[in-house]
């Protein structure tokens, strides 16, 4: 490549040119974007973003708020140009100023006649006129001196007028007059310009040049417009040599061959230097154009005369919004032999924005799948209740700087799909930067381009396709020629795939030991586990995202003991499910993690291991019991069962409680209650068979009774329970059984007798066994008495004879009582009572006492009953009571 | 520089892969809060005062304070000020440093940015960017542990 630039001198220059030329139109381009104050009331909006990482290793973003600046105006102008003319004295001049406010935002402004007039002379009848079409010369005769005007920014809004004066015809030639006109800004008084015109008074030839188009504004490119350049003489001699160029400015071409001259009428002037027309005569014109370059020569000008040059001008394409200021130069002998320099007022021409863009796919297969540029942004395919992204590239192909608002005004994706733009990055949100709340590339230069991100979420479980959605971008540039210029394109997403689920039991897809690969429910039970009553049984289960690689997707967990499935569990009543993730490899009880409902994210082709426990009551009927599991996507909907089995095991058991033990006198007989439970999860046939109950000794009798009337007393009303008695038992019921035991009257003390009583069920028995002990029981009391005869509370000899002296009223009587067991067995509760005598009443000195057990006395001074609860007495122990009482 | 051009579109389409998440899956992200203030020096001395004004010229500050509520880290913490139209970057003004910057918000280079461009010798040569065409700033802040934050923060200039 290199080599080529410089095979040639030729290839050489013409690169050159070329990067010539772009370096030009490069800076003319940055310097129209950096000129440009930031309009007043702009909104600088700022939202920042950030990507990351997360903890399971996926890319994300975040963005933050909002934050927004509103742009305040400031004030700044300029004035152009300082003038400078000759004139004879008693005629007028005429200065074209412009007024360019370069602030930011609109301004008022003050135009005024000041500071005051310096130099050899005054000018008289000095004005300030309108002049909006730029020609240099006054629009009407309203004076402006003093008044105020209103001007937006920008060189196209720039305000053109013209002063003027009368020089006094005492001037002599060569006088010279300072006229200065100011502008002062309203909004800063302290920003004002000023120009100041310089007239000498001459006594030869003064011409006036004034330059007009036939048209102010135009687009690019337009044309022909014709430019008249009018020549006055309004001195007092004739000029000669009046040479007038005119060099247009950038962005006007020249239309050849349109050269005319008011002289010769609508001859068409030529192009080449050196020929004057008409050929003999004069006046007579040089006319010739070089290029963009006009230049006319005319012999002679006499006095009073005026004349009018004309031709035709193009605005080229491709030239920038703005102002082209066009100032023709005039040169002459005024008569003198000196010969005077001058300018044609500046006409301005306003090449107006022309709005235009276009939006486009890439082509590029990464991002737009079929690889054309076609309008029509293609991606193929897109997981359910994902994030689709489009690339769309927003061309200006206006002449102007343009921000395009970008709108999605009519799609056909699926019902809840959000379309939001990003930046080219992809990340930060693209924001409205112009105040209409619609988003929008920010400014782009004429010819820029700029890539918008367009992202479709779509809604969990929408499938199908295609989907189409328009995009248009819309110029918001006002005053713009064709304003609202727009152009559309569309996203196309072709196809929402499925995403896909597969619950398996105890192993991933792919893993030795799989069980129930495919969509459920299976037909058949996959896993069936048998467990008791009352205990928990776990599934080992793996929800296997088969979506494909990328396609990450995350499953609600339920069970149901059919396959209809709602918004939580459906188990049977008292049974229960608990999802819990693995610390490890498995279900064992070890490794059961945390308590989930939702099995967390699961890449495409990846699987995540759960573990469902399920709790069975207890006395649960025995029996297969359908559990289906479900994983289903709150995201796309893709959902997978599985059809597993809880066997609940048969659990017979029948209880006759509890065992019994007690003591019976030779003959008697005693009851013992027993409940009869079925504990098992299966009714039970409850029968009897001989022996129904049985005595380990010999000559016992027992029977065994049913609480027939339910009242949990052996009475009348119950029957005794025969070979042909039966009835039915329910998991959980129980009644109330009685076996009484009679002993044999010659039966020896400490005899023990074993009864057992027994109900058959299920071929086997619930059994009790009741011990009965024969007791000969023998309690011996001996009561004596000592005389307290001045109630000290000290005892003297207790005899059981009777007190016959000293037993006056006012002494005391200690009373001991002795409770002797002289039987071989324990005597149980014991209970020794006593009362205070007639004519006595309780002494509390000493207190009442018991050797074994406690005591109870009747309070100081009062009559009542001593009770000492003894409890047992052991055969040969004895208990002494001692209590005291008072004679009235 | 119409090299250049194309030859960052073709960057621009390669590096825009689309990414399928499911959208309920998103776990609390970091919080990011932007917030903007005017600087303004009186007397040597730096003030910071409500940017809900400012002129052409004024110099506006943006901060954003980034936490990870979560108790899981996020790593990779990568937080982008973007610098808005109508302002320029005020160079040296990103703290902390180092910092990323970008024309584009897709490519990222360490600051200062160069370009190549075709000399007029026909050869390319290295030029600075210049500041006023930095439209991005990123950082990357690497790890963000759980209940941490991080700030980082950029001055603008508004476009005088």
């Amino acid at each position: 490549m290199t080599s080529t630039y410089f095979s040639g001198r030729g290839t050489a220059t013409r690169w050159f040119f070329f990067f010539s030329v772009l370096a030009v139109v490069i800076l003319l381009g940055a310097t129209g974007a950096t000129a440009q104050q930031t309009a007043a009331g702009t909104s600088i909006g700022n939202q920042a973003s950030a990507t990351y990482t997360d903890s399971s290793s996926v890319s994300r973003t975040a963005t933050s708020n909002v934050v927004t600046t509103i742009v305040q105006q400031v004030a700044s102008l300029t004035l152009t140009a300082n003038g400078a003319k000759t004139a004879s004295p008693g005629a007028p001049v005429f200065y074209p100023h412009t007024l360019t406010n370069t602030g930011n935002g609109s301004d008022t402004f003050t135009l005024s006649l000041a500071p005051a007039q310096s130099g050899a002379f005054t000018l008289t009848a000095t004005h300030i006129y309108l002049d909006a079409n730029g020609d240099g010369i006054p629009d009407n005769f309203t004076d402006l001196n003093g008044t105020t005007v209103t001007i937006a920014p920008g060189a196209v809004n720039a305000f053109k007028f013209v002063i003027t004066g009368t020089v006094p015809p005492s001037a002599t030639a060569g006088q010279t007059n300072n006229f200065p006109v100011t502008a002062t800004s309203v909004f800063d008084n302290t920003k004002a310009a000023t120009d100041t015109d310089v007239t000498t008074a001459t006594s030869n030839a003064v011409i006036n040049l004034n330059k007009v188009m036939s048209a102010n504004i135009g687009a690019s490119p337009s044309g022909p417009y014709t430019v008249t350049l009018t020549y006055t003489n309004s001195g007092n001699n004739t000029a000669t040599t009046m040479n007038i160029g005119d060099a247009l400015p950038a962005g006007m071409t020249y239309v050849a061959g349109s050269g005319r001259w008011s002289v010769t009428g609508a001859t068409a002037l030529t192009d080449a230097t050196g020929d004057v027309q008409p050929a003999a005569g004069s006046p007579h014109i040089d006319y010739s154009a070089a290029g963009n370059t006009v230049t006319a020569i005319v012999d002679s000008v006499a006095a009073g005369v005026s004349g009018q040059i004309t031709f035709q001008v193009n605005i080229a394409a491709g030239v920038a919004p703005g102002v082209l200021v066009n100032t023709a130069s005039i040169s002459y002998n005024d008569g003198s032999g000196t010969t005077v320099n001058g300018n044609s007022n500046g006409y301005n021409f306003t090449v107006q924005q022309s709005a235009a863009v276009t939006i486009s796919d890439t082509g590029v297969a990464a991002n737009d799948n079929d690889a054309t540029i076609n309008g029509i942004d293609t991606i193929n395919a897109a997981a359910q209740g994902s994030i689709v992204t489009f690339t769309d590239v927003v061309k200006n192909t206006g002449n102007g700087t343009d921000s395009f608002n970008l709108t999605i005004p009519s799609n056909t994706f699926p019902a809840g799909t959000v379309f939001t733009f990003y930046k080219s990055d992809g990340v930060t949100p693209l924001i409205d930067t112009n105040g209409d709340s619609i988003p929008d590339t920010g400014p782009l230069a004429a010819g820029a381009s700029y890539t918008v991100i367009v992202k479709a979420g779509l809604p969990a479980g929408a499938t199908g396709g295609p989907f189409n959605a328009t995009v248009t971008a819309t110029s918001t540039v006002s005053g713009a020629l064709n304003a609202g210029a727009n152009a559309s394109m569309t996203d196309r997403l072709v196809a929402i795939t499925t995403n896909t689920i597969d619950l398996t039991n105890n192993a991933a897809i792919g893993s030795p030991g799989v069980l129930g690969v495919g969509a459920g429910p299976e037909v058949a039970v996959v896993v069936n586990n048998a467990t008791n009553p009352g205990t928990t049984t776990t599934f080992t289960l793996y929800a296997n995202n088969t979506s494909g690689a990328g396609v990450a997707d995350s499953y609600d967990l339920l069970a149901s003991s059919t396959t209809t499935f709602g918004s939580s569990s459906t188990l049977p009543a008292g049974w229960s499910v608990v999802f819990r993730a693995s610390n490890g490899a498995d279900c064992s009880a070890a490794n059961l993690g945390s308590v989930i409902s939702n099995t967390g994210v699961v890449n495409g082709g990846t699987a995540k291991l759960v573990c469902a426990v399920i709790s069975v009551p207890a006395n649960y009927a025995a029996g297969a019991q359908a559990v289906y599991f479900q994983s289903k996507s709150p995201t796309s909907g893709a959902l997978d069962q599985i059809h597993d089995q809880v066997t609940v095991n048969t659990v017979h058991n029948v209880t006759l409680t509890p065992n019994g033990s007690n003591q019976i006198f030779p003959g008697g007989s005693v009851v013992y209650t027993h409940l009869l439970t079925n504990n098992g999860n299966v009714t039970e046939a409850i029968t009897f068979s001989n022996p129904i109950t049985s005595d380990s000794q010999a000559g016992w009798s027992s029977v065994f009774y049913q609480d027939t009337n339910s009242n949990g007393i052996l009475d009348a009303a119950d029957v005794a329970v025969s070979t042909a008695t039966t009835f039915n038992l329910t998991p959980g019921q129980s009644v109330t059984m009685f076996v009484k035991v009679t002993a044999p009257a010659g039966a020896a003390t400490g005899t023990i007798d074993t009864t057992t009583a027994r109900a058959g069920y299920n071929a086997t028995f619930a059994i009790a066994l009741d011990q009965t002990t024969v007791v000969a029981g023998e309690l011996r009391l001996v009561k004596a008495q000592s005389l307290d005869a001045g109630c000290t509370g000290v005892a003297g000899a207790f005899v059981q004879t009777n007190i016959t002296v000293g037993a006056v009223p006012g002494a005391c009587v200690i009373y001991q009582i002795t409770a002797t067991n002289a039987g071989a067995a324990n005597i149980t509760s014991v209970v020794v009572s006593d009362a205070t005598p007639a004519f006595t009443l309780y002494r509390n000195i000493p207190p009442a006492s018991t050797t074994v057990g406690t005591i109870v006395a009747p309070a100081n001074g009062t009559a009542g009953t001593i009770s000492a609860t003894v409890g047992t007495l052991t055969p040969g122990q004895s208990a002494v009571v001692i209590f005291a009482v008072k004679i009235q | 520089m119409h090299m250049t051009k194309t030859l960052r579109s073709a960057l621009v389409f390669a590096g825009a892969l689309a990414m399928y998440l499911p959208l309920h899956a998103q776990q609390v992200g970091p919080k990011m809060v932007l917030s903007q203030s005017k600087i303004v020096v009186a007397n040597g001395v730096e003030h910071k005062q409500s940017a809900d004004k400012v002129l052409p010229g004024d110099v506006i500050e943006y901060v954003v304070e980034c936490k990870n509520p979560d108790t899981n880290p996020v790593k990779d913490f990568k937080p982008v000020i973007p610098i808005p139209a109508g302002t320029e970057y005020i160079p040296q003004s990103a703290s902390p440093l180092p910092v990323m910057a970008s024309t584009d918000g897709i490519h990222y280079a360490p600051v200062p940015l160069k370009k190549s461009v075709l000399g007029a010798d026909g050869k390319m040569v290295e030029q600075l960017v210049p500041y006023s065409e930095y439209r991005f700033l990123r950082w990357n802040l690497g790890d963000l542990a759980g209940g941490m934050s991080k700030s980082v923060k950029a001055r603008v200039k508004v476009k005088a």
